[in-house]
């Protein structure tokens, strides 16, 4: 007998299976109570959250000041020399832009497919993207050194003919992840439209002025909402081949080099499977916190955190094997550079970051096989920061830890992170985690008007004795 | 000249409002005259309206046509306009051209989709306009523009015999 039967109720003899009577779009609240459940804990920040506020800012304002100690005497505080000329900065690059990747593979991908369940979950993986993206975008900056001159990568006729040239990986980098960023916002804030009219219509001082600017006047007229639907449609086609070009052409920013370790055409692949696997951990990890941290077990369900976690667990698979097809052609291609850095990081200096990104990343996704444990809100959470330190650290590995060697063997050495760059790292953790808090208590989290959508397509009936679930083609 | 006037009804569901709206239709009243306001989408036509008339496809179009003219000026000719020669190499290659056309040809398709949605659906607009709050509790709001007076004891009738609630000549309010 299965789990899910196992544990039934019984009246007049129809049996409800839990998986069904816990649906959440099945459920018999008026549309106003819905409201009041998705607003409410908007308005109720206790001192846990201001407390965690002032110590996120104050992490944010220590890491302006690093960065500011930086710009003022020079790159060399970083502690990038040669030969590794991408440390810290560009490996929790690589790290924001993947985190960025599970909010259109939650939302664009699943609405294409009509994935129900993904409806209370959309709005936090799309903040989650625009807000990682946000980090990511800083470290161009920080990367160039001489930030006040980075409007020189801007193409504009000037009397000193600089023009940027477009041969250059890391042109296409600040052009992609550009229209990736607005993309995504965009994404976000239009589907936030009718939400922000519901926030309107039910609130009072500034929050009922925030949410009329927001709101744009937005009255849930007919053609309107067809136009919006359109629209989102449209959206969700578009931005799938961005995120897709995104990370490749973060990787190519490797991968067109002839350094040992990066020159691979395997790497856009690798690049989007463990972005998409490091994005949906997050996704894991900051539902399960928002849910406890906002008390929002009615729209965030165990349904939810179950289907999250089969997501991460077969995007790891997919990881585990493209990793593996690139370790089996290098290993077999025997190239002495490539040797030595397999040999640093099996039994090397690099064995300790190794290892803990092989533990990392593939012990959850054994675990996450068990229905149980992707059902349990905190090992989902303890497994998906697992994976997430795991994905942070093959980052470090495929970008710093490459350059330890090359094939000139008197150019080896060594890496050492600094204070300044540990800090400036620390800034972009804080920030995101500072962001994202304060939009959950000012943006309506779940998309309530897509979870009233989905009862619209949702209802019962009996299959025998048993009540099961139908999905009405509605949209 | 005949004297028109504004009435607005709101419905507990989609059934009862178009129910009502058949009704509507049959006194002569046109789909431009009716505005159906819900918190939710229906599908098309659910509510017994006619096909609504979206021109997004077009604009998206575009929209992308625009960027990808724009980006292939940028990646293709502009080099030529501001040569840089980095040890004999092309001015211009055909795959960095290419990244660089396809990326500012979907960064126009999303920008021209946002700006084309907002301007389809008339927003931003802070104007007064006929709404109820209720909309946002789950009910549906018909407004009818432009009713001839002496069709008004008609269509309030044909709202009330479907559970219309609230019918009355709308103010409108500040959204």
């Amino acid at each position: 007998m299965s789990d899910s039967v196992s544990r039934i109720k019984k009246s007049d003899g129809i049996i409800i299976p839990e998986d069904v009577r816990d649906q959440l779009l099945l459920t018999t609240l008026s549309d106003d109570e819905l409201n009041q459940k998705m607003l409410g804990p908007m308005q109720k920040t206790g001192p846990m959250f201001w407390t965690a506020v002032v110590v996120l800012a104050a992490i944010f304002a220590w890491g302006l000041y690093a960065w500011g100690y930086q710009i003022y005497w020079g790159f060399g505080v970083s502690g990038i020399n040669r030969p590794v000329y991408w440390g810290m900065y560009i490996t929790t690059f690589v790290f924001w832009v993947g985190i960025s990747h599970a909010g259109t593979m939650i939302s664009a991908v699943l609405r294409i497919f009509k994935a129900d369940w993904r409806r209370p979950i959309t709005r936090g993986a799309e903040a989650m993207t625009a807000f990682a993206l946000m980090m990511a975008g800083l470290f161009p900056l920080i990367h160039v050194g001489r930030v006040w001159k980075v409007y020189w990568m801007i193409p504009y006729p000037n009397n000193r003919h600089l023009w940027p040239n477009f041969q250059s990986p890391l042109m296409w980098d600040m052009i992609a992840i550009t229209t990736y960023l607005v993309g995504s916002s965009l994404y976000l804030y239009l589907a936030l439209l009718p939400d922000l009219g519901m926030a309107r219509d039910n609130s009072t001082g500034w929050r009922y002025k925030l949410y009329r600017i927001l709101a744009l006047g937005w009255r849930g007229t007919e053609p309107g909402w067809h136009k919006l639907e359109t629209a989102l449609g449209i959206f969700a086609i578009v931005i799938i081949p961005v995120f897709l070009s995104v990370h490749s052409i973060v990787s190519w920013d490797f991968a067109v080099t002839s350094q040992p370790g990066w020159h691979s055409t395997i790497y856009p692949l690798l690049f989007i499977i463990g972005a998409i696997f490091s994005g949906l951990s997050a996704l894991g990890s900051i539902l399960v916190v928002v849910r406890w941290g906002m008390k929002l077990d009615f729209f965030l369900r165990k349904e939810h955190l179950d289907n999250v976690g089969k997501l991460v667990m077969v995007a790891g698979l997919f990881w585990l094997y493209i990793w593996f097809a690139s370790l089996i052609v290098n290993w077999y291609g025997n190239m002495p550079v490539i040797r030595e850095l397999m040999h640093d990081e099996f039994s090397g200096e690099m064995a300790p970051f190794f290892y803990t990104m092989m533990i990392a990343n593939v012990v959850p996704i054994i675990l996450l096989m068990f229905r149980r444990v992707r059902r349990s809100p905190i090992l989902l959470l303890i497994l998906t920061l697992s994976v997430n330190v795991g994905m942070y650290v093959e980052r470090f590995l495929l970008v710093s830890g490459s350059l330890l060697r090359n094939y000139l063997p008197f150019n080896w050495g060594q890496f050492r992170p600094t204070w300044v760059s540990l800090s400036i790292v620390a800034m972009t953790f804080a920030g995101f985690i500072l962001f994202y808090m304060l939009f959950t208590r000012l943006i309506p989290y779940v998309p309530v008007w897509e979870v009233k959508q989905g009862r619209l397509r949702y209802g019962t009936r009996l299959v025998g004795r048993v009540q099961v679930p139908t999905i009405t083609q509605v949209d | 000249m005949t004297k028109t006037i504004n009435l607005m009804g709101l419905f507990d569901d989609d059934k009862a409002t178009s129910a009502a709206l058949d009704d509507i239709y049959e006194l002569g009243v046109r789909d431009d005259q009716i505005t159906v306001i819900s918190s939710i989408p229906y599908p098309e036509q659910a509510l017994g309206r006619h096909h609504v008339w979206v021109r997004l496809p077009f604009i998206v179009l575009a929209g992308a046509f625009v960027g990808f003219l724009f980006g292939y000026f940028l990646s293709a000719i502009t080099p030529r306009l501001y040569p840089i020669n980095v040890s004999g190499h092309p001015l211009s290659g055909g795959p960095p051209a290419a990244i660089i056309t396809y990326i500012f040809t979907m960064l126009f398709a999303v920008i021209s989709t946002f700006i084309g949605v907002l301007w389809e659906i008339d927003v931003p607009g802070f104007e007064k306009k006929f709404y109820d709050r209720k909309v946002t509790s789950g009910q549906l709001a018909v407004v009818l523009e432009g009713l001839p007076a002496d069709k008004e004891k008609a269509a309030t009738a044909a709202m009330t015999a479907h559970g219309g609630q609230d019918i009355r000549r709308p103010e409108k309010i500040t959204l």
